[in-house]
């Protein structure tokens, strides 16, 4: 199983993080999806005038449900398991929350929930996907800028691009995400511009 | 992020002043030539390196949010390090309570004390270097390096000899001031890498940097008998040299930053 995000058309009303949120009954401060701001850009000379060109694109992001999971690697109670569908869950009955999988995730996918003393991430809605159901942040977009499936069946629908700023290099645990980006997306000097609010808010 | 990290900073640095403590006195055991202890003196060792090793072992299920779960850790020895720390951290206080407890009342032999005390190095050292490995992380930038490898033995190095200097009698100065001479050479290691490789920065860093300074040099004038060598001032550079070791510690933790998002 897969996600696909068109970046070209979120326009990061972050639907899909509530939806997720109040599917999965988070607590604050927990988001499985998170929706990044990236922006950038600034005054450039055109002729003998100065001109304003600035932008920025969103990143909507949960866990990857990577092929390689660096998490499922290091977690020392083998709680993260890989299922037959490709989804990766944590075991609730073996999760020590020691956190180390949080340290390891390069895409924050892996949150520590106080209450519960466990990791918690993103389970793809198997839930949902066993009653036939769409994963509840794919079924809120509005702008139908999120989608999933089989991945080889979305890189024949949408192309295999991956590798776009701020996500890190792929080839370290083969993330099953694909995306469209933004027109943007390859610019320099972009940044996240909400990382606080992602990570504290 | 920060909020779980001091547990980790004492259980890191106890466990590895334990396994420097054993190294050398083992050392002290089999080398005498090198350095050396009345027998009273390597039991009570034995004994509060036991205590230090459980305790470090206690701490480490501080920082876990189900610590009846800890049961399941050794499940991943194939490709976890944490769950590798976690068998060869068992193992090294299982060594020590043997030793402490059967070894010592049951069994007088030398050739089994040799081959207890070879298993227990290779043990504390195969325990530091998987302490080390689970931060040598691909997906995370400021400890993707050796410097948590080189670090994790210069502190068991240092804070284990430091350890036996503060347990050894006062009136085994001609010891004490092999052990001094060669704790400077650890110190002088300990800053070099702290200086050149931590990932941490900031005025912090330079607090740490001056608390070995100071401790150097008080390790010096007392070689040079400036300081007289007694309880208060070995005291006084316990306290100075753990309070560097941890803040360089927690520094390292908090430095942690990954490659994503």
């Amino acid at each position: 199983m897969a996600f696909y995000f068109d970046s070209s058309a979120c326009s990061g009303c972050k639907t899909c993080q509530v939806a997720c949120k109040d599917k999965n009954d988070l607590p604050v401060g927990i988001r499985w999806r998170r929706v990044y701001e990236i922006s950038g850009g600034g005054w450039e000379q055109e002729g003998d005038t100065w001109v304003s060109k600035v932008s920025s694109y969103f990143l909507s992001l949960s866990c990857n449900h990577c092929a390689n999971p660096v998490c499922l690697t290091s977690c020392p109670t083998e709680a993260i398991v890989k299922r037959d569908d490709g989804i990766v869950v944590i075991d609730p009955e073996r999760c020590m929350g020691c956190r180390y999988c949080e340290w390891v995730c390069p895409y924050s996918a892996l949150q520590f929930d106080k209450q519960k003393g466990q990791m918690t991430k993103c389970d793809f809605c198997f839930d949902y996907l066993e009653e036939g159901k769409q994963p509840s942040c794919v079924a809120a977009c509005p702008m139908r800028a999120l989608d999933f499936g089989e991945i080889e069946v979305l890189k024949g629908k949408y192309g295999d691009t991956i590798n776009i700023y701020p996500l890190p290099d792929p080839k370290i645990c083969n993330p099953s995400l694909l995306i469209t980006p933004h027109k943007n997306a390859d610019a320099d000097s972009y940044e996240i511009v909400n990382r606080e609010e992602v990570k504290n808010g | 992020m920060v909020d779980h990290v001091w547990p980790l900073v004492f259980f890191t640095v106890l466990a590895q002043m334990a396994a420097g403590g054993y190294l050398f006195l083992k050392i002290s055991r089999f080398l005498p030539a090198l350095m050396s202890f009345p027998k009273s003196i390597y039991k009570r060792t034995l004994t509060v390196l036991l205590i230090i090793a459980s305790a470090a072992l206690l701490i480490s299920f501080t920082h876990l949010g189900t610590p009846k779960n800890a049961i399941f850790a050794l499940c991943n020895f194939r490709t976890s390090w944490l769950s590798r720390e976690v068998f060869f951290m068992a193992a090294f206080v299982g060594i020590l309570l043997f030793e402490n407890v059967f070894f010592r009342w049951f069994s007088k032999s030398a050739s089994v004390s040799a081959i207890i005390s070879v298993v227990g190095l290779l043990i504390l050292t195969s325990l530091v270097f998987s302490m080390a490995k689970i931060y040598r992380l691909e997906t995370v930038i400021s400890w993707n390096n050796n410097y948590s490898l080189l670090n994790f033995f210069s502190t068991a190095l240092l804070s284990g000899i430091f350890l036996l200097i503060f347990l050894n009698p006062l009136k085994n100065k001609g010891n004490i001031n092999s052990m001094l001479l060669t704790s400077i050479a650890f110190l002088i290691i300990q800053l070099v890498l702290f200086f050149g490789f931590s990932p941490a920065t900031g005025n912090w860093k330079t607090i740490g940097i001056v608390l070995y300074v100071v401790v150097l040099i008080i390790v010096k004038l007392q070689i040079l008998k400036v300081f007289p060598q007694n309880r208060i001032i070995s005291f006084v550079i316990i306290i100075l040299l753990g309070l560097a070791i941890i803040l360089e510690r927690y520094l390292f933790y908090i430095s942690y930053q990954n490659v994503g998002i």
